[in-house]
């Protein structure tokens, strides 16, 4: 079929192909519904964006696209591309503004049955623990440069040694939440100011932390493995880098865009500016895309201990009564540095994910010892009023998407036509009648992302379980929303 | 109208329109604005004195607007009005910015955040002169 100008061909019932053509180096490849293409993939401009990732020096295989696929800045919404490390590129288009974006899981022996009738004094002790909205302070007090920089370095780990979780929590968490690379000297002093205190903030927009509880299990063995049962109460936190890591997108955006004569690079987007891994400005971005990914981790893990200490003071439990355990951690925007197969021999490729989530299978190196019998949690949140899912990595993702699954629904209304449509509704009762309940800083963030913005996650998810990319574990029902 | 908001799926669009390059810059300020913070009763009692270069001019657009965003979600410092901004081009040709700003420290009793910008985006970013007026699609990454 042809959109916009983008000839694409059918190669399996949930997968297109962009053929190479022009000054693509790659073809490009789409993973989505023929429904999907007729309601929302047509309707902007992602696929060219597709076509435009492909022009990057030294891709690997394909410019990939996930489910959720849409219009993004350079990259899509979901994009994946692999570049060579030692002559390709590394993009900040193709990380995001939001370094490391992304969702963390975490489970209780709680039964959702049981204390149906404390949820709403849990999501109101949530609201007032958990720092939440634009100009919020974080649990801890305004931290120093030198303080914030130590974030920088030690991720998640600086969150544990200052008495916001344990030790184990990094062994489920991606990358044990502090990636190596990570020299705050190439950070800018802005972006330090700007995460000064915004240590263990949640954020706003379509930042949250979610109540679910596990509505139905597909996967029985990987359920157990993950340590989840019907019916258990779950908590699920979307938040990213802050400020901090929009301020280094915006620095490295600049030095990169400057740096373009000397490279030469022939780019149909400036938004997709980008520098040779291996050179000064590609070093220097990839180092301070490190830090801002690290501060996020650190930011999850602060709110995960905020988010325990609430659940103990409301249910007035123990931790061992709670049973309150982190399950995983993932991120779906960042570029990392993976092994990975290409045409038979093992390469070190530079993975950008934007919008797209790892999905490494059954005895990969880099996911947990507990979970290499089944795979890794692919964590998938939807709109607050559906589901959000967890799905477990395949062989398939290794052999076709260097890794990477979907990381959400996408949105298929604009803010705007989100609030027309919620115009004269009684939101908090709606949702209420869904079985939410919520709490957020304003009624315009919950019309904004109400649930009809959004695509429906389990679409999303169907397509990535019947390629087999990942396939489907649990899905679970909010039962209560904090929104900044 | 100067400034129009335009529907954006994900994120701000704004299109911005004025009869010179300064006026331009200017109105992007004000759309920013509305963008970012509601106020009622304000007061500029406060100051600032930019300066910027760029090797375009919309990398100088995005630098003003950005440093606007910095000021509030750094300093909870809230611009309200340019009182003078002037644009030229230096000997190496690059375009430098220089401006008066007024704005005042955030309160909650004044002040409320309407969007979090992350930044100003350069998507479909392009000044453009037209019929004697010039204008750019500004799109905010919220």
């Amino acid at each position: 079929m042809n959109i916009k100008g983008i000839e694409i061909k059918k190669i399996s019932e949930n997968l297109w192909e962009i053929p190479q053509s022009g000054d693509m180096l790659v073809p490009g490849r789409v993973y989505a519904s023929q429904n999907m293409f007729d309601t929302s993939i047509q309707n902007d401009e992602a696929l060219k964006q597709v076509v435009n990732v492909a022009h990057l020096p030294g891709i690997q295989k394909y410019s990939l696209a996930m489910p959720d696929i849409h219009w993004g800045y350079g990259f899509p919404i979901g994009g994946v591309a692999a570049t060579d490390i030692n002559d390709g590129v590394i993009s900040p288009g193709g990380v995001g503004y939001d370094i490391n974006c992304g969702v963390r899981l975490a489970r209780t022996s709680l039964e959702y049955s049981s204390h149906k009738n404390r949820i709403s004094k849990l999501v109101e002790n949530l609201f007032r623990n958990v720092p939440t909205g634009i100009g919020s302070s974080g649990a801890i007090k305004k931290l120093s440069p030198s303080e914030t920089k130590n974030i920088l370095v030690k991720g998640a780990r600086w969150a544990i040694e200052n008495g916001f979780g344990k030790e184990t929590d990094l062994n489920f968490t991606e990358e044990n939440g502090e990636l190596q690379n990570a020299d705050p000297n190439s950070v800018s002093i802005r972006a330090i100011e700007r995460g000064l205190d915004q240590a263990g903030t949640l954020g706003s927009g379509n930042h949250f932390l979610e109540i679910d509880f596990v509505e139905e299990i597909f996967d029985e063995d990987a359920a157990s493995t993950f340590g989840l049962f019907k019916n258990q109460l779950l908590i699920l936190i979307h938040t990213g880098s802050r400020g901090l890591g929009y301020q280094i997108c915006d620095d490295y955006l600049q030095v990169l865009m400057k740096a373009q004569n000397k490279f030469n690079f022939k780019l149909p987007d400036k938004q997709l500016t980008c520098a040779p891994l291996k050179s000064q400005e590609g070093q220097d971005y990839f180092s301070a895309m490190c830090c801002a990914a690290n501060f996020a981790w650190n930011n999850r893990q602060i709110i995960m201990s905020l988010t325990q200490k609430t659940f103990k003071e409301t249910f007035k439990m123990s931790d061992d009564e709670l049973g309150f355990e982190l399950v995983y951690d993932v991120s779906h925007n960042i570029a990392k540095i993976e092994d990975h197969e290409i045409d038979g021999v093992k390469k070190s490729v530079c993975v950008h994910r934007k919008g797209a989530t790892r999905a490494f299978p059954i005895n990969s190196k880099n996911i947990p010892e507990k979970y290499k019998s089944v795979g890794q949690p692919v964590l998938i949140p939807g709109d607050m009023g559906r589901y959000s899912y967890i799905s477990v990595g395949k062989e398939k993702a290794l052999q076709e998407t260097f890794g990477s699954s979907c990381h959400g629904a996408g949105r298929i209304k604009s803010r705007h036509q989100a609030m027309l449509q919620s115009k004269g509704k009684n939101l908090l009762e709606e949702l209420n009648k869904s079985g939410v309940i919520i709490q957020a800083r304003g009624m315009k963030t919950i019309a904004e992302e109400m649930p009809h913005a959004y695509k429906n996650v389990s679409e999303v998810v169907d397509v990535m379980h019947f390629e087999g990319i990942s396939t489907k574990v649990a899905k679970l029902k909010p039962v209560g929303v904090i929104k900044g | 109208m100067p400034y129009k908001f335009i529907d954006h799926i994900a994120d701000i669009a704004v299109e911005v329109s004025a009869d010179n390059l300064e006026e331009l810059f200017k109105v992007s300020c004000t759309a920013w604005r509305i963008a970012a913070v509601q106020s009622k009763n304000s007061f500029s009692n406060d100051c600032r004195e930019i300066y910027f270069q760029a090797e375009s001019l919309e990398e100088l657009l995005v630098n003003l607007l950005n440093e606007l965003n910095f000021l509030l979600y750094s300093d909870l410092w809230v611009f309200n009005s340019v009182s003078s901004l002037s644009i030229f081009t230096d000997e190496n040709k690059y375009f430098n910015l220089t401006a008066n700003i007024s704005g005042e420290y955030f309160s909650k009793d004044v002040h409320h955040f309407k969007e979090e910008i992350k930044a100003t985006t350069y998507h479909q970013l392009k000044i453009e002169k037209r019929n004697n007026l010039y204008s750019t699609t500004i799109v905010f990454d919220i």
